[in-house]
């Protein structure tokens, strides 16, 4: 008796919470009441295989919120954010995603590092559900459905990823045998993917695919293996936590001076290792203060208030530009419909970190440019190691529409 | 494959079995001899390093601060080890609830996991090797890094001790013999709480210092948790769960595997551990040990 | 003297009045809760299923996810490929898993304890592995998106035509096993649970009765991943993670283990710690390891089995009391 009561009590309270709320959402007109904020939901994945930069993406979000509100909101209507860790898991990303929009009755979500979460969310919000979804993720099937999806991705996909390294191996044709070596999972694949189809016709072999285990303790093996194979360069989509681990392993291996090794060098990575890779040239796209303070962007002075290194900047500013990207959308709009909002960036042009951005309608990828250069140690102008030369490459032309 | 290829694949596997046998053998003792699967074996490891980190960053990346790190992390985890055990797994002895136990450890990892988080951030850490253990050494053209060396001679060193500790001391005997047969120790005389409670200590201890030695190889992040947790289970089971020999030969065995493996392909040589432990497991049955046993 | 059908009654009650409070909860909550009380389902029958093995014949299966993640997966493919409806998609899946099960089982269930924990679990992870790698066939970590569903997912989505389906086959699956454990066949497997080497000299075949019971528990986590395609639309290869058959493992325990009520209560109870948890923190390891220590520590044998206790000192003191003086 006193079970079943218990289990009653625990479905009233259910109950109760949920029709405290607004019940159903089905409310015919999607605008907001004058002076009623504009909330939205924050997915960070603080937990799981992608978290290590997931405070810092919060940190951008919340600073991005904290200025907008500070000239007024947009429309009218103030920003708030409502952050939920979605564990980097698709289901907990969905169930948090619906009770953001259920509950929490945002009409606008951003984040997540899990290209999964973000696939199974962006099916989510598909038409006709009236949310819109800004996210940074590398997998190009999540934005698959075409112009008419609610949603848009913030960082350039693997697919132009892999073009863009292409070009550059491309432009040193004396480097005869190219060597590959990338995650183990579908990034690490959608960029070598890409990577060996624009190289195609090149006259420029791959003589190997290499995919380490995320998150794995041990790469002196592959760093080995790769070795003996004497390549003419290394093309490397190792990223994060595992750059780190390659790079420290390599270096007592001589992996960087028995071959000419490229590859994807976040500064927030690059800046956490005892002894950088100096010499090694890379790329990047995340945009850390640091890169973006060239093209004047009155937003990357901004994240510098967010107190961490410079260089650190580059999760935050993605964040950042998400919630930019949905402000100036309800600014083009003059609306707060998601709808509106969808069709007004469309095509459009917007501010963020990197400066001036275009967003292509086709396939709702937003041109991020790719900054690349050689790595050096800290200086005196800037005391983290970074690039130079720095070369911001325009990934508009890696478009196919 | 030529030699070097050889030898530098040999080292590396060798380095690999020794990192993955101190968190295996930390758990051997604990499952062995207190019967509890215990499922925070990954967790220590996390904090262990996660602490190395905290100590080098107070007192330097130099041969002091690691020489310290080296001692103050594993009797620090290995306390924390021992005040858990009277505080919460002691209470289980009792009703011999295994499942409670399985689940106490279940909880103390989502614990140890949260106030890590909550402590030290999302964000991963690195630290340094101090300059003396940074380069590496030529042998018969394979280029091996110092600190491979090094961590191989500290596995060894600390299986010697081991090997001293269970079979040349008191304390040794009385754990071998809880191994055997718990009741009997009681029997006995021997207050087997207080055997209890140093096994589980030691046990965490040297899964912390596993987390030590890995902290400057790559990148210290939550994820190590996992990455230690499958393989040490999987190391301890290969090699007979209670024996510390077994628990060796299995990591020497797994770890040269998996090194050679990588040469050859290096996507399914992730699952050599499953492989090796799938074929002890399946021959051992059918030679006869638990073929049709209850 | 305890009898067989001892707390039958007071088992099947609980269960009944789950089922009871799960047919109206649509009527009384909003679309989100149905939702959530959705995967309530699911969550219980992958618990059903291990609490079979390890509740009533005391098998440690630490790979429930393995026949979980096949369900999902056929029910997929043979909708997306095969053309089939859902429940007949379901149904092949579920045979599916039901082989493999047998298959696996013949080797599975004759090696010993230990073994038998890690050699379960390394068939998840094979299965795991097998999903990320074969693109071709489940799309690798990029998921399986299921054509042909009954039901469009969506925000706003049609919660009880997701919902009711599921309860009906759950119900219709579990009360199947409630009948099965309640049977002379659950009372043989307690038996073997209890000491298998007496069983076995009182004329019982232990191994085929395992290896029915890890056939039987592979269908009914199949099941539990074939309803799960209903509401998540997307089959990603971490439906064969480990840590859904942990999860099973700790909901079992909750509840309740070796009852037919103790999976079902647990995975209420951790539904809701894990929704609310997830809603008011985002300190959720933290905070979910406390309430899992505190439950442990407070009902050690599963919320289940905190009212038998208390009640056996009274039963006790009034037998006593009953006594002539």
């Amino acid at each position: 008796m006193r079970r079943k009561v218990a289990l009653g009590f625990a479905m009233a309270i259910a109950t109760a919470l949920a029709l405290a709320g607004c019940g159903s959402s089905s409310s015919s007109s999607s605008e907001l009441a004058p002076g009623a904020p504009l909330k939205i939901g924050y997915l960070a994945s603080l937990t799981g295989f992608c978290s290590s930069f997931s405070q810092e993406y919060v940190k951008g979000a919340e600073l991005a919120v904290k200025q907008i509100n500070a000239r007024g909101g947009v429309l009218g209507h103030k920003l708030q954010l409502e952050v939920r860790d979605d564990k980097a898991t698709a289901n907990v990303g969905v169930s948090q995603a619906r009770d953001l929009v259920l509950s929490g009755h945002a009409k606008y979500l951003a984040g997540t590092c899990s290209s999964a979460v973000g696939k199974s969310v962006v099916q989510l919000v598909a038409n006709p559900s009236h949310v819109l979804y800004v996210l940074g993720v590398s997998d190009p099937t999540v934005f698959a459905g075409g112009p008419q999806i609610y949603a848009f991705n913030t960082i350039p996909s693997a697919t132009i990823e892999g073009k863009n390294a292409a070009a550059y191996i491309r432009a040193h044709p004396q480097w005869k045998r190219i060597a590959v070596i990338s995650e183990d999972y579908s990034y690490g694949y959608q960029v070598t993917a890409a990577f060996k189809k624009a190289m195609a016709g090149s006259g420029q072999t791959i003589i190997s695919q290499d995919y380490v285990p995320s998150g794995g303790t041990d790469f002196s093996p592959y760093i080995n293996k790769l070795i003996a194979e004497h390549p003419d360069a290394v093309y490397s989509t190792v990223i994060t936590e595992d750059t780190v681990t390659l790079v420290k392993q390599g270096l007592p291996l001589g992996l960087f001076e028995k071959t000419k090794f490229f590859g994807i060098m976040d500064y927030g990575t690059i800046d956490a290792m005892p002894k950088p890779p100096v010499g090694v040239e890379g790329y990047t796209f995340y945009p850390s203060v640091s890169i973006y303070r060239a093209t004047g962007s009155p937003f990357a002075r901004d994240l510098e208030s967010l107190g961490t290194t410079a260089a650190n900047g580059g999760a935050a500013g993605d964040a950042f530009n998400q919630i930019q990207i949905i402000a100036q959308g309800v600014e083009k709009a003059k609306s707060t419909d998601p709808s509106k909002v969808r069709d007004a960036l469309d095509e459009a042009t917007v501010q963020t970190v990197q400066g001036s951005v275009k967003i292509h309608k086709c396939n709702h990828q937003i041109a991020m440019p790719i900054a690349m250069g050689t790595i050096v140690g800290p200086s005196a102008a800037q005391p983290f190691a970074h690039f130079e030369p720095l070369t911001l490459v325009d990934t508009n032309k890696y478009f196919e529409c | 494959m030529s030699l070097a290829t050889f030898v530098g694949q040999l080292f590396a596997g060798l380095s690999l079995a020794f990192v993955l046998f101190f968190t295996a053998a930390g758990l051997n003792l604990v499952w062995g001899v207190l019967g509890v699967m215990n499922f925070a074996a990954g967790s220590v490891y996390m904090l262990g390093a996660y602490l190395t980190t905290s100590v080098i960053a107070r007192l330097g990346a130099s041969t002091l601060g690691w020489t310290a790190a080296l001692v103050i992390v594993p009797l620090a985890v290995a306390a924390m080890g021992a005040v858990a055990e009277v505080l919460l797994l002691r209470r289980t002895y009792r009703e011999e609830d295994e499942n409670q136990q399985f689940m106490l450890t279940l909880a103390l990892s989502y614990l140890i996991a949260g106030v890590v988080l909550l402590v030290f951030g999302t964000h991963f850490r690195t630290v340094s090797l101090p300059e003396l253990l940074s380069g590496s050494w030529n042998l018969l053209g394979a280029t091996l890094p110092v600190y491979t060396l090094v961590t191989i001679a500290l596995g060894l060193l600390v299986t010697v001790a081991i090997w001293v500790g269970l079979y040349h001391t008191r304390a040794g005997l009385l754990t071998r013999a809880a191994v055997d047969d718990r009741e009997m120790l009681s029997v006995l005389g021997v207050d087997v709480n207080r055997v209890y409670s140093a096994v589980f200590a030691v046990g965490i201890g040297l899964g912390a210092l596993g987390g030590v030695l890995i902290a400057p190889q790559g990148a210290v992040s939550a994820n190590l948790e996992t990455t230690a947790l499958v393989p040490a289970f999987i190391v301890v089971v290969t090699g007979g769960l209670g024996s510390m020999t077994g628990a060796l030969l299995a990591a020497l065995t797994i770890g040269i595997a998996q090194s050679y493996a990588t040469l050859q392909d290096a996507t399914l040589a992730q699952l050599t551990p499953y492989a090796v432990m799938s074929v002890v497991l399946l021959t051992r049955a059918i030679v006869g040990r638990s073929w049709v046993i209850a | 003297m305890r009898s067989f059908t001892d707390g039958a009654v007071t088992d099947g009650g609980v269960a009944l009045a789950l089922l009871i409070v799960a047919a109206l909860l649509p009527a009384v909550v909003s679309t989100e809760y149905v939702l959530l009380a959705a995967s309530m389902i699911v969550t219980a029958l992958v618990a059903v299923s291990f609490n079979l093995l390890f509740g009533y014949t005391g098998m440690f299966s630490f790979g429930q996810a393995a026949f979980y993640g096949l369900g999902a997966y056929a029910t997929v493919l043979l909708m997306n490929r095969a053309g089939l409806s859902f429940y007949l998609a379901l149904g092949g899946g579920v045979g599916i898993a039901v082989l493999a099960g047998a298959l696996s089982g013949v080797v599975l269930v004759r090696m010993e304890p230990v073994a038998f924990i890690m050699l379960t679990f390394a068939l998840g992870d094979l299965m795991q592995f097998v999903a990320e790698h074969s693109p071709s066939l489940t799309g690798g970590d990029d998921g399986l998106i299921a054509t042909r569903l009954p039901h469009d997912l969506n925000v706003v989505v049609d919660a009880n035509g997701v919902y009711y389906p599921m309860l009906a086959v759950a119900t219709v699956v579990l009360v199947g096993v409630f009948a099965f454990v309640r049977s002379r066949n659950g009372l043989v497997l307690r038996a073997i649970r209890e000491d298998a080497l007496r069983a076995r000299t009182l004329g019982v075949a232990v191994e085929r009765r395992r290896l029915g019971v890890f056939t039987l528990a592979a269908g009914v986590a199949a099941v539990g991943g074939g309803l799960s395609v209903l509401s998540a639309q997307i089959v990603y290869p971490d439906v064969f993670n480990w840590k859904i058959s942990a999860n099973a493992l700790i909901v079992t325990l909750l509840g309740g283990v070796g009852r037919f009520s103790g999976p079902l209560v647990g995975a209420v109870l951790l539904g809701l710690i894990d929704f609310y948890v997830g809603k008011l923190t985002t300190d959720t390891l933290l905070v979910e390891g406390a309430i899992l220590l505190a439950v442990i520590v407070l009902a050690p044998r599963g919320v289940t089995a905190v009212r038998l206790r208390r009640r056996s000192p009274q039963a006790s003191a009034a037998a006593t009391s009953a006594a002539p003086s």
